[in-house]
């Protein structure tokens, strides 16, 4: 150790010394040299004193009462407003509000009646952009409703030039049809009338000869159904969906399994059911069908609508298309009950309604928000200028 | 035997201290509720650091009472503010040190402060009335010596020397007040002590033997 390291380490004594060994060795220096000796004796006197120094300090006379007079004499605070602490979250609930009101007030057509209709009215919402769409055939029966709020546009589009206009015209050429009409009809040549009848009934009663389904083709029945339902332990349902078929005195027409690929995000395997089932229990079964969504063991129902007619099925049947689909074990659908799955659908659907509408009405609002911005702002700058300035006289007070 | 009494008052001083951790956060709290009396009696074992403080830092008694008064004041209006994050005593302290600044900035007392002023202004403490006058002479002299070097110092380094040797703040205690790096504060202290020996060796006759003993105290060790 040298005489400036120890001049450089003496500051630090005796609380900052870098380590134990430094501190060993700078005061084994300090000890073999009288000069540092001096140095460190210096620093400790100095320590001492500053260490001491004001022990001995006495208050000066009205120091203790001085400032708890002053304190006493600092107004009370204000005890806080019922409000102040829920200032933040009144705003924002005042704002969710008059949102919310602001919509249902759009919605019941007391605001922005002139600009459009509010979404929940999406006909007449859409019907100031109908003469902007592409023109459709001309309306009949009981689509004609779609027009019943927009007259000239439905005058528009009913429009015969208009149409024309606006319809991609094919290109149809009539001599090349009735070229082909004449090969088709090309094996009658040169035969008269009652010959070519003849040979047409030959043909049907041909046809007629042919082997016939178990069941004779009736005409479309409109309570023919479909079903789908995502099940969690497909086999078992199976089994179970056709005893209770069989239970309800039917039969398995045809059934098909499916293999979905394992990539896929919502099932594996379905399998495709036709069945027929006395007309009378149909919708018995389809209900036991659907419950099973509610098993123990199942899955959910997914969708369930009317289908389209089957062209066959036995008299006094009908037919029921199922699908049982492989729900993934990974995320399990949460179970619920088909009414109260219902009710949230509806639900869900009423706050998604409403949510658009909000937007709507927040959109059309901005251009107000903005003006009313302006003098809000000013309004809170004069308001914190004359509150600092209060303060500031109340200071010099 | 030493073990002994050791692990018997041990608990004792354990919940002695709790106790009285326990009994500053109520009277923290009922300060905070407004009850003046409950902030006097928090406040009054750091009114007499707090002036000392002011006074070292000002270097006369009526802007020093000045002052402390007005960091008295400002700690009860900001203490409900107080969120427990630092100590008590430090947060006083973070006050009194800015309330300091802001006298100093404001009066422009930059200037270096004479030892004659400073004696005359009476800034030296009471002297031991035990020690034979020659001593007590002796005293006053060092410690008026030390409060000029003291008052020599820019005021980032007094401030930290005096909040870590006079009032024995630990170092990051002082950064906190400070508001400081705690590199920045050792700094600080470390060229204040530097500045300060430097100062009072320049009076030969007060600094040059006075701990000699001690050294060769540890010499013989």
């Amino acid at each position: 150790m040298t005489r400036d390291d120890f001049l450089s380490l003496l500051p630090l004594f005796p609380d900052e010394m870098p380590d134990e060994d430094t501190r060993i060795a700078f005061l084994a220096f300090a000890a073999e040299h009288d000069d540092c000796a001096r140095e460190l004796a210096a620093h400790e006197s100095m320590l001492t004193l500053l260490h001491t120094a004001d022990d001995s300090l006495e208050l000066p006379d009205g120091f203790a009462s001085g400032w708890r007079e002053a304190v006493r004499a600092e107004k009370p605070e204000r005890p806080p407003a019922w409000y102040s602490r829920w200032q933040s979250w009144s705003a924002a609930a005042a704002a969710v509000c008059v949102l919310i009101g602001g919509t249902a007030l759009m919605r019941a057509g007391y605001l922005f009646p002139d600009t459009a209709a509010p979404v929940s009215q999406p006909m007449a919402a859409q019907s100031s952009a109908l003469p902007l769409l592409p023109a459709s055939p001309k309306s009949v029966g009981e689509l004609e409703f779609l027009y019943d709020d927009q007259p000239p546009a439905a005058a528009f589009s009913d429009s015969e030039e208009n149409a024309r206009a606006l319809v991609p015209q094919e290109d149809f050429d009539m001599a090349e049809e009735e070229e082909s009409l004449d090969d088709a009809y090309a094996p009658f040549a040169g035969e008269t009338a009652q010959e070519q009848e003849q040979k047409e009934e030959k043909a049907y009663h041909s046809l007629e000869s042919l082997p016939q389904p178990s069941y004779s083709a009736v005409p479309v029945q409109a309570n023919s159904n479909f079903l789908q339902v995502v099940s969690t332990q497909l086999d078992a349902d199976l089994q179970q969906l056709l005893a209770s078929c069989t239970a309800y005195g039917g039969q398995l027409l045809s059934q098909s399994t499916r293999s979905i690929d394992a990539s896929s995000a919502s099932h594996s395997r379905s399998v495709e059911l036709t069945l027929q089932l006395p007309s009378d229990n149909v919708q018995a079964f389809l209900a036991d069908a659907a419950d099973m969504g509610t098993g123990a063991h199942s899955g959910t129902v997914l969708h369930s609508h009317s289908h389209s007619a089957q062209p066959v099925a036995a008299a006094g049947f009908s037919l029921v298309e199922i699908e049982l689909a492989e729900a993934p074990l990974a995320s399990p659908r949460p179970q619920l009950s088909r009414r109260a799955a219902t009710a949230f659908e509806a639900a869900l659907q009423a706050v998604r309604t409403f949510m658009a509408d909000m937007l709507v009405f927040f959109v059309r609002s901005v251009p107000y928000l903005l003006l009313a911005a302006v003098p809000a702002f000013l309004a809170g700058i004069s308001i914190q200028l004359f509150r600092k300035n209060k303060q500031k006289k109340e200071r010099n007070k | 035997m030493l073990g002994a009494v050791h692990s018997m008052l041990f608990p004792i001083a354990r919940i002695l201290e709790v106790y009285a951790v326990q009994e500053d956060a109520m009277l923290i709290r009922r300060a905070q509720n407004g009850d003046a009396d409950a902030f006097e009696a928090l406040i009054a074992p750091q009114e007499k650091r707090i002036y000392a403080l002011c006074l070292r830092m000002l270097g006369n008694r009526e802007d020093a009472m000045d002052c402390a008064q007005d960091a008295m004041v400002r700690i009860w209006r900001a203490i409900k503010s107080y969120r427990r994050q630092a100590s008590f005593a430090t947060w006083c302290f973070r006050i009194a040190t800015n309330a300091c600044f802001d006298l100093l900035r404001k009066k422009k007392n930059r200037t270096v402060i004479s030892l004659d002023d400073l004696s005359a202004k009476g800034f030296l403490p009471d002297a031991d009335q035990s020690a034979d006058p020659h001593r007590q002479a002796e005293m006053g002299e060092r410690k008026r010596a030390l409060g000029a070097a003291i008052a020599a110092l820019p005021e980032d380094m007094r401030a930290a020397l005096i909040l870590r040797d006079m009032q024995g703040f630990a170092y990051e205690e002082v950064a906190e007040i400070l508001q400081a790096p705690l590199g920045t504060v050792k700094s600080r202290i470390n060229r204040a002590r530097a500045k300060v020996r430097q100062l009072l060796q320049s009076d030969a006759e007060l600094f040059s033997s006075a701990n000699v003993y001690t050294i060769e105290r540890r010499k013989d060790t």
